[in-house]
């Protein structure tokens, strides 16, 4: 082996540690729109707004949230979160409802991917829907992830595209946007009820989840040109 | 018994030509400082209490470079330039995307690919071919991706639930599945996340491939072995979820929780990790028999 050749491994790794220079040169795109703006009012609700504490938001590392819960007769209907990140990287990348909400006793029990109809934009255009229980109360939880021109709710393609655009594109700004809706059994575990509070609780989400996808869309910035 | 009855290679040594010494060096130094932040989120999670499920590394690494030291550097050095210069490039591509994209599993297994790299470059193919075991040992010390668990959890809980309800039946306790929730008259057992099997399904994996390496010889017996930890684990975690249930029956509602749940759980896994060496057993005995077989002399048969 010729003399030179022999650092060709360290060549290739150094040329490695120089492309890893680049990372720090992402796009960091704020919102268009503040995203607390986003389904701020919805007819026949009233609304309270929820602040994420520091420490959660450190650890959830979003730049810009809503956290709304929507109420009839002071009765808590659905809740609302928008998390907006400008860039992801290591610590700092959205983490799945799907991982994170199991907590506090928290178990998935069924689970269903819904279409989002007419929804903007590129990607599946359809939200993951979750039912949790715990110990006897039952929720329903409905997420995707919007950016960069897309709707998605596979997570697999959610870190692909985030891949692709980053090498790409240089950005990884995204959104996650959750709505959660209690399942009122009112102590009732047959199937009966759990399914017609579930059946209630897919209109709702359905119904807005259009609007909600299309006010996401207009508050983020534009999807990557080529 | 000494290492060579349990198939653990035995140590060769050879000198690595000293020209080679400082670009090998060079590049290590180099394949340090690249891969300093993947090793280093690594060993966090491995250390990371919390999550149990990662802590297998910290067994499995240090049996992986143990398994690297005694297995040695082959004789016979031929580099693989090609494929040396193909891996190392892979490794980079993939090490900044996962970077950008903040995925770890990606981000480590590229850890790997450029340990190849280097090991192909400078030791040739054979060698790694030889380093096979302690690079599966590594690879297996890398966490899944939370995606993946997650996938992999769902089914398990309902399997697991499956199986227990129907052994609960069989014992004729009435019984009523919804899901993942077992009712059973006055309770209702929820098999939760940590109920299914996962956990243990990886263990056995990992000491399916540590009996495979280490007692038997053959690839078909490796493999049936790892086969077989599955379909064990997923059985064993299910009679784990029956035997909860006719405690909470008969005995008493504590045992669905707390001390007597996780003893339980530890008393299973005993059980799971006997089973496996009681098949790895019955392996090497059919191994031992077909060598046998093999070179028993030729008997002349009297046509007569």
């Amino acid at each position: 082996m010729a003399e030179l050749t022999r650092f060709v491994p360290a060549v290739i790794l150094a040329a490695g540690l120089g492309l890893l220079g680049l990372t720090h040169d992402q796009v960091r795109p704020t919102p268009v729109r503040p995203i607390a703006s986003i389904l701020d009012t919805v007819a026949g609700f009233d609304t309270k707004q929820l602040e994420v504490d520091s420490s959660s938001r450190r650890v959830a590392g979003m730049d810009e949230y809503v956290n709304r819960v929507f109420l009839r007769d002071t009765n808590y209907v659905f809740s609302l979160y928008v998390g907006y990140y400008t860039y992801q990287t290591q610590g700092k990348s959205i983490h799945s409802p799907r991982n994170c909400l199991p907590g506090a006793g928290w178990e998935p029990v069924e689970s269903a991917v819904l279409p989002i109809a007419s929804a903007p934009g590129i990607g599946s255009r359809d939200m993951n829907k979750y039912i949790l229980a715990n110990q006897g109360a039952y929720a329903a939880v409905y997420y995707w992830y919007q950016g960069r021109g897309r709707i998605e709710s596979n997570e697999y393609t959610v870190k692909y595209n985030l891949m692709r655009d980053a090498a790409l594109y240089g950005r990884t700004e995204e959104a996650l946007v959750r709505l959660v809706i209690p399942l009122d059994t009112r102590g009732d575990r047959s199937q009966e009820v759990i399914r017609r509070e579930i059946t209630r609780a897919d209109s709702i989400a359905t119904s807005l989840a259009p609007r909600l996808a299309r006010e996401v869309s207009a508050a983020l910035p534009p999807a990557p040109q080529g | 018994m000494n290492d060579a009855a349990l198939g653990v290679p035995q140590r060769r040594t050879a000198t690595l030509d000293q020209a080679l010494w400082v670009p090998l060096g060079v590049a290590l130094a180099l394949f340090a400082v690249l891969y300093a932040k993947p090793a280093y989120l690594l060993v966090r999670d491995w250390t990371n209490f919390d999550n149990p499920d990662s802590g297998t590394g910290l067994l499995l690494a240090p049996l992986a470079f143990w398994f690297a030291f005694q297995t040695g550097v082959k004789e016979v050095r031929k580099p693989a330039i090609g494929l040396a210069v193909a891996f190392l490039l892979a490794a980079i591509g993939i090490r900044y995307v996962a970077d950008l994209a903040a995925e770890l599993f990606t981000l480590r297994v590229s850890m790997l690919i450029g340990a190849a790299g280097l090991i192909l470059w400078f030791f040739g193919v054979r060698q790694l071919l030889a380093w096979w075991l302690p690079f599966v040992l590594l690879g297996l010390a890398i966490p899944l991706p939370e995606l993946v668990i997650a996938k992999l959890t769902a089914p398990l809980q309902l399997i697991a639930s499956r199986i227990g309800a129907s052994l609960i039946e069989w014992r004729h306790i009435p019984v009523m599945l919804n899901g993942n929730v077992i009712r059973i008259p006055g309770h209702d057992l929820f098999v939760a996340e940590a109920c299914s099997g996962l956990r243990s399904l990886t263990a056995l994996v990992n000491l399916g491939v540590l009996l495979g390496a280490m007692l038997l010889a053959k690839p078909w017996s490796r493999i049936s072995l790892l086969v077989l930890a599955v379909p064990m684990a997923i059985l064993i975690n299910g009679f784990r979820i029956f035997l909860t249930a006719f405690l909470v029956y008969f005995v008493s509602p504590e045992a669905g929780s707390g001390f007597m749940h996780t003893t339980e759980g530890w008393l299973m896994f005993v059980i799971a990790f006997a089973s496996l060496g009681a098949v790895a057993s019955v392996l090497l005995y059919i191994e031992g028999r077909q060598a046998a077989r093999g070179k028993a002399p030729v008997q002349d048969v009297d046509h007569g």
